[in-house]
């Protein structure tokens, strides 16, 4: 949106209030931007025009009709009445329309998934056509709980026509799964003989653009009801292209991610991989406490006690110690790691490149959405120039020659993804002391000496950098499970043990200090970032967008 | 009351005029509370109150202590030989028991459909507006596909229910009415803690009619 060539601006008057927009622009966007809501169920800001629902009708001065403001395009000098004095003709169609929508529309608000973010909900409301005028009994019943493979389940019923899941499925996903079927009053929306859908990594948007019930998560389904979740803006962390998202929990445990609207990253889509990835950053295995080695095996123990085993561990290999960042870790907790093998490892045996994913953090994985580089923020470690001076191969070569007594992991990828595990088995083999942080237990932790319980990206505040250098934030959703700690913090605690100068304090804090010292970052500040996050060289924050 | 006026008088010379001696003085001035109260205070009771204050029937005497035995005594014979039993105040519990209102607002219960399955769809209105936030509900897919859902668990905390009824007033389908039962004395944390199966299936309500249910007119249609 902000990179496209300036085009011309047109002025017009919306509800008597000026507005002044890119000539192009349709009026409801234009509205939108004085904080005039038209109602709408069809528009969608990221699929093609339709025109179907009706709901988004409004008087233009000088025209004998009313126009569909979805699909009406801003001319200079327009005089737009959307509600209030002038506009009775367009609220009169309004109304009537939304009649007409809730004509068969079942009374399935207690029980359906959509209630408290449904759009024919809160029109029905706003436009008070309490009382049905249909007779009792001559409803057009359609088809309920229509299973629609893994993903989907979809109403019939509640379906308004509005065809944005049918334009998703045509333009976005390129699968043509849903269609429209039959005609007039008993059309409906399906797949084929009601089928399962398969083949389509994108299909649990459609359960988000759909305004009303009709498609709804299976996964979600019966979970909660929305007006108990809390949200937090987030980035997702499932592969390089950090699309924004909503993360949706309640009580520390998370429910569901929603997309957040960005044009320059994800426009208002998820991928299904990357929706699913919330269950993997929770389970029963999460790591609530330090784990130390004694008697050969790996024991729960505090925080006091392992940090204290961090370090014996650390002096005991003074001068013989390599350590690894993590691409999942955030940058700020890069950037802290940097300066504590810099400081308190005092070690250039640094790398993050664990797995070659690095190699493959701008490669696209489908046409969409996703890259094949499944970690957030190889960018990040690489504008912290964290692999510039060893590589992963000459400090397993080093272990292998016992040349290496101790590892710092700041993440388990070395154990649990590294292309030859063989190689690093027979490495570790050879190496005292493993630090590892960590957030999940796991058999692959067994050669740690140290286990640090580590956060998950939903339960810190941080930034990841994308596949196109654009910084995003991530806020803490809810707080940390059990003692688990951010690596940073533990790092700073280490670091003040070993006598080392370890940056610490907020992410805030952390990135405006590494901003200034790193020039990849371009002097991009922590408030430039906003929701929608920055690039260096373009410092203006996008305004957010609506979903 | 003439003496504590000319008292105030002479004590507080700073403090504003007193008020007529016509008008009957207020409490403050009746009782002049001592705590935090002027400093020649003759001295201070556990009550707050200086002795000196007091009116002459309220000061410690023999003659208070024999009339607060006679109302002691009145009232000790009268429960014992009550006159009719309005004049009883007490009752003997459980043999004995109060009427209350038909709306009286006493432990819920979730009612059934004539096919004996739970009305409760699972909703969420009751637990949305639970001031004590006591109800836990965990939804489940119903076979029926118009019924659609159904709760799979449905604990109220009864340690925190306040009795409010607004469960009952949210609920869209009658599924959870109050009953006139209270007896919910338990002898662990989690017997107060009611699940579906208790709520639903009690078999001492079927005798009692239900309590407070807004809605409807008992009649035929409430499965309990």
């Amino acid at each position: 949106m902000s990179e496209a060539p300036a085009r011309p601006m047109v002025e017009l008057t919306i509800d008597g209030r000026k507005v002044s927009v890119p000539d192009g622009t349709n009026v409801l966007e234009a509205a939108k931007l004085v904080g005039i809501r038209i109602p709408n169920f069809c528009y969608h800001p990221d699929l093609s025009v339709e025109g179907s629902c009706r709901m988004c009708l409004v008087t233009i001065e000088g025209r004998p009709k009313l126009a569909p403001s979805c699909s009406e395009p801003v001319k200079a000098g327009m005089v737009v009445r959307v509600s209030g004095q002038g506009a009775e003709q367009a609220e009169d169609a309004r109304r009537a329309q939304l009649e007409f929508l809730l004509l068969n529309h079942p009374l399935d608000c207690p029980i359906c998934d959509q209630a408290g973010e449904c759009k024919l909900q809160d029109y029905y409301v706003e436009h008070g056509r309490y009382q049905s005028r249909m007779p009792r009994g001559l409803k057009l019943h359609k088809r309920k709980v229509v299973d629609l493979g893994e993903r989907i389940m979809l109403d019939k019923e509640r379906c308004v026509l509005c065809s944005r899941c049918v334009r998703f499925c045509r333009e976005v996903s390129e699968s043509y799964a849903l269609q429209f079927f039959t005609r007039g009053v008993t059309t409906e929306i399906g797949t084929e003989n009601d089928g399962p859908i398969t083949g389509d990594d994108y299909i649990g948007n459609v359960v988000d653009i759909c305004p009303v019930g009709a498609l709804t998560s299976k996964d979600f389904r019966f979970k909660q009801r929305v007006w108990f979740l809390k949200s937090a803006e987030s980035v997702c962390d499932h592969c390089s292209t950090g699309c924004n998202l909503r993360v949706d929990h309640k009580d520390g445990v998370v429910y569901r991610y929603v997309p957040r609207r960005n044009p320059e990253v994800n426009r208002s889509w998820l991928c299904d991989a990357g929706r699913d990835s919330y269950k993997l950053r929770q389970g029963p295995d999460r790591l609530e406490a330090p784990l130390v080695r004694a008697a050969g095996a790996l024991a729960p123990a505090s925080w006091a006690d392992a940090l204290a085993a961090a370090e014996a561990a650390i002096r005991h290999g003074r001068g013989a110690i390599a350590g690894l960042a993590s691409p999942r870790a955030s940058t700020e907790t890069l950037y802290a790691f940097r300066a504590f093998a810099r400081e308190a490892l005092q070690t250039k045996l640094v790398d993050y490149r664990v797995d070659g994913s690095h190699e493959k953090t701008k490669t696209m994985a489908d046409k969409v959405l996703r890259h094949a580089d499944p970690h957030p923020n190889n960018t990040g470690c690489d504008w912290l120039k964290l692999g510039q001076a060893a590589s992963v191969a000459a400090i397993l070569d080093a272990c292998e020659k016992g040349e290496v007594k101790t590892l710092y992991l700041l993440g388990p990828e070395l154990l649990t993804r590294h292309p030859e595990p063989e190689r690093v088995r027979r490495a570790l083999g050879r190496v005292e002391h493993v630090i590892v942080h960590a957030t999940h237990a796991s058999d692959a932790l067994a050669p740690a000496s140290v286990v640090l319980p580590d956060v998950t990206f939903l339960e810190m505040d941080g930034t990841f950098v994308n596949y196109q250098g654009r910084v995003q934030r991530f806020r803490r959703a809810y707080p940390a499970r059990g003692q688990a700690s951010p690596a940073a913090v533990a790092l700073a605690d280490l670091g003040k043990r070993l006598g080392a100068a370890v940056p610490s304090g907020s992410a805030e804090k952390l990135f405006d200090e590494m901003s200034t010292a790193e020039s990849a970052f371009g002097g991009l500040r922590w408030n430039d970032l906003g929701l929608l996050g920055a690039q260096p060289g373009a410092r203006q924050a996008v305004a957010a967008g609506e979903r | 009351m003439s003496s504590t006026a000319t008292e105030e008088k002479t004590e507080s010379t700073a403090a504003p005029p007193a008020p007529p001696a016509s008008k009957s003085p207020t409490v403050a001035e009746r009782y002049r509370i001592v705590e935090g109260g002027p400093a020649e205070a003759p001295h201070r009771t556990h009550t707050g109150y200086a002795p000196a204050d007091l009116e002459q029937w309220e000061r410690p005497s023999i003659l208070a202590t024999v009339r607060g035995l006679v109302v002691t005594t009145t009232n000790f014979m009268k429960n014992l030989f009550p006159r009719n039993r309005w004049q009883k105040p007490t009752i003997s519990y459980p043999e004995e028991r109060r009427a209350y209102s038909p709306r009286f607002r006493g432990i819920h219960q979730l009612t059934k459909r004539p096919d004996g399955s739970i009305k409760c769809v699972a909703c969420f209105m009751c637990a949305t507006i639970c001031p004590a936030e006591c109800i836990v509900i965990e939804a489940g897919e119903y076979p029926d596909k118009r019924v659609e859902k159904y709760p799979v668990r449905f604990d109220i905390d009864m340690l925190r229910c306040v009795m409010c009824g607004l469960c009952v007033d949210a609920c869209p389908e009658e599924a959870i009415i109050m009953t006139g039962d209270y007896e919910m004395a338990a002898f662990t944390r989690s017997e107060t803690v009611y699940p579906l199966s208790l709520l639903a299936d009690r078999p001492q309500l079927a005798s009692t009619p239900p309590g407070y249910r807004p809605r409807y007119e008992p009649g035929p249609d409430l499965v309990r």
